[in-house]
């Protein structure tokens, strides 16, 4: 383990941010969000989290994927380069990369827009010393200290913080600032652990899953609870607009000038019209399938087919539901 | 438990019981804050609750109860929405049974990441026309715990609302939340031939809002769930309220005040679109 005083993180930061390649939490209009600054001052460190995931820097909400002229037929669009450093993402955020990296960048089927963005931005973590009312990150163990998805996990401690090189990447950028860097010391790795075993007694939810138990609950779910639900859902996209896991998407050609364009962006499964078909058939025609549907892919489906829950327990939809439908209520029920 | 939450529970169980209603659509607690809440067995009137947190309109939800006799928690604004419904034909008066409870204004949500220090209303109750609903059968009085009221903050004027629109993320949560939505075929969502497109352009956004702003003008009653549903915290309501203001002052149409007059841009078969508009100035 290594440590860097704030000081010399301030350093590095503003470096990144004159080179047009900082991307840091700011508070704008009343919340937290991530932005790409040109000036360090403006990061907010001491920040919750940010209301919208850092997923829109890795799935876009609208994204060009070819066009297509009548003359020269598809011609694809170089993606513009991206390079940057995601700097002060919190674990549960970071985790969530990792669990999208095993869905998309799974052989045979790479998302190639994905791995580009992916391949372009460096991960930097930042710990939750408070985590938040709603968080439950502690439940899938992708926080509050250290995720699995982040190049470098830094943990404020007092002045200085204290950094876990996770990946060959992480470790590049370490090494291009090395003189910065101290490394750790005895006293400072016993703190880090202290601080660990604080923050993870002190998470104020107390949900327990079992892996084996929650991929019966496509079976096992219980109806009336689904139909409850239901009748209380508007069908906004809400919940999965603000997931930082949510990866569905769908494409729309646009007309453009003397050519088409073909774009993505983000798709929710709560829509009646996400699997309406063309013949009017419609797989998940209620309002409660699809609630079953969104709960047993995050909890279920992908744990069966990844390896990895769907849900990293950030909260965000708890939240920001305008009528209260609670995942947590799921995970205590068939957790 | 105030006294008005359990003047509450002890009707709607009455109006359950005695057949009068099948459902009754109210609030209820949920681990962080309220939700709505379909009681239909008299036994569940005990997870009613009333308080600052009651934000949602459940207007919105009437039209998915045509044609069954229901029970509805309103307040001053949820009221206006039910009168708003009626004019347009949307559900029948017969049919619902108002309990209208006093309100003293709600509480600005407190949403995720930004926790704030102090609760304080909205700013649209602040604004808010009448505490009580317009059309009611039964009321809750408020156990006379009523808060100051500021006087109303300025007009949208100072707003950057290029930027406030662009902060958009297309959840459709104002459009959804919204008791006087109810298009089947919204012409901003999914619509043939495409007004905007459905995946979320920058470029459109200005486009997006002020159709539905247009769409709300002299219909919005303010009630604020769209812009506290709104993830991104843009004020619709103020954008709304502009438009409203326009309206009282050209067509003296304030909506859902009461069942009279009719709404200046609704005309009847054999009548020409507008007559009472024009005749009114």
């Amino acid at each position: 383990m290594l440590s860097i005083k704030s000081e010399n993180l301030r350093i590095i930061l503003e470096d990144l941010a004159s080179k047009n390649a900082l991307i840091a939490p700011v508070e704008r209009n009343g919340y937290f969000e991530f932005s790409r600054l040109r000036k360090a001052e403006e990061i907010r460190l001491d920040y919750t989290n940010a209301r919208i995931p850092p997923k829109r820097f890795f799935l876009p909400e609208r994204q060009l994927v070819f066009k297509y002229d009548p003359k020269k037929g598809v011609t694809e669009e170089p993606e513009d380069d991206f390079k940057a450093v995601l700097f002060g993402v919190r674990p549960c955020d970071a985790s969530a990369l990792s669990v999208l990296d095993s869905i998309l960048l799974k052989p045979p089927y790479r998302d190639p827009f994905y791995e580009n963005r992916r391949k372009s931005i460096i991960v930097i973590s930042l710990s939750c010393t408070k985590p938040l009312e709603e968080c439950f990150c502690n439940v899938f163990e992708t926080g509050p200290v250290r995720g699995f998805g982040e190049d470098l996990t830094l943990t404020p401690m007092d002045k200085i913080f204290a950094v876990e090189v996770r990946t060959p990447r992480g470790l590049a950028l370490v090494e291009e600032f090395r003189k910065l860097f101290a490394e750790a010391d005895g006293r400072l790795l016993e703190e880090h652990e202290n601080l660990t075993r604080r923050l993870v007694g002190e998470m104020n939810n107390k949900i327990r899953v079992d892996k084996e138990k929650l991929v019966r609950l496509e079976k096992e779910a219980d109806e009336a609870f689904f139909q409850g639900n239901a009748q209380r859902c508007i069908e906004c996209s809400i919940c999965s607009f603000t997931c930082p896991l949510c990866y569905c998407f769908e494409s729309e050609d646009c007309l453009e000038k003397n050519s088409y364009a073909r774009f993505r962006g983000w798709d929710t499964c709560i829509s009646p019209s996400f699997t309406r078909m063309a013949s009017g058939l419609d797989p998940r025609a209620s309002k409660a399938d699809r609630l079953l549907h969104r709960f047993c892919h995050k909890l279920s489906r992908i744990p069966l087919a990844f390896n990895a829950y769907g849900c990293i327990g950030c909260g965000r939809c708890v939240s920001l539901c305008p009528v209260g439908i609670d995942i947590r209520e799921v995970l205590r029920k068939w957790g | 438990m105030s006294k008005p939450e359990e003047e509450l529970r002890t009707l709607a169980k009455s109006l359950l019981e005695k057949g009068v209603v099948e459902t009754v659509i109210g609030y209820e607690a949920s681990e962080s804050s309220v939700r709505p809440c379909f009681a239909s067995n008299p036994s569940e009137t005990e997870r009613l609750v009333w308080n600052r947190e009651c934000r949602l309109n459940l207007a919105r939800y009437l039209r998915g109860f045509k044609n069954k006799r229901v029970g509805i928690v309103a307040k001053g604004c949820d009221g206006r929405a039910i009168v708003e419904l009626i004019k347009e034909n949307q559900v029948d008066r017969k049919d619902i049974v108002v309990i209208a409870v006093e309100c003293s204004g709600v509480y600005k949500p407190v949403k995720y990441g930004y926790p704030s220090p102090e609760r304080r209303l909205t700013e649209y109750c602040e604004r808010c026309l009448t505490r009580v609903s317009p059309i009611k059968d039964y009321l809750v009085k408020s156990d006379g715990n009523v808060s100051e009221r500021n006087p109303p903050g300025g007009d949208g004027g100072h707003l950057d609302w290029m930027s406030l629109f662009k902060k958009c993320l297309r959840c459709m949560a104002c459009v959804k939340s919204c008791p006087l939505c109810y298009c089947t075929e919204c012409s901003i969502e999914g619509f043939k031939p495409a007004l905007i497109h459905r995946i979320n352009a920058p470029e459109e956004l200005l486009t997006f809002h002020l159709v539905r702003a247009l769409h709300m003008a002299g219909r919005c009653v303010e009630c604020g769930a769209c812009e506290s549903s709104c993830p991104v915290e843009i004020p619709l309501t103020t954008l709304y309220h502009e438009l409203n203001e326009w309206f009282r002052e050209n067509y003296d149409y304030v909506p859902g005040m009461s069942l009279e007059p009719p709404p200046p841009l609704v005309f009847k078969e054999g009548e020409k679109l507008g007559e009472y508009a024009f005749n009114k100035k």
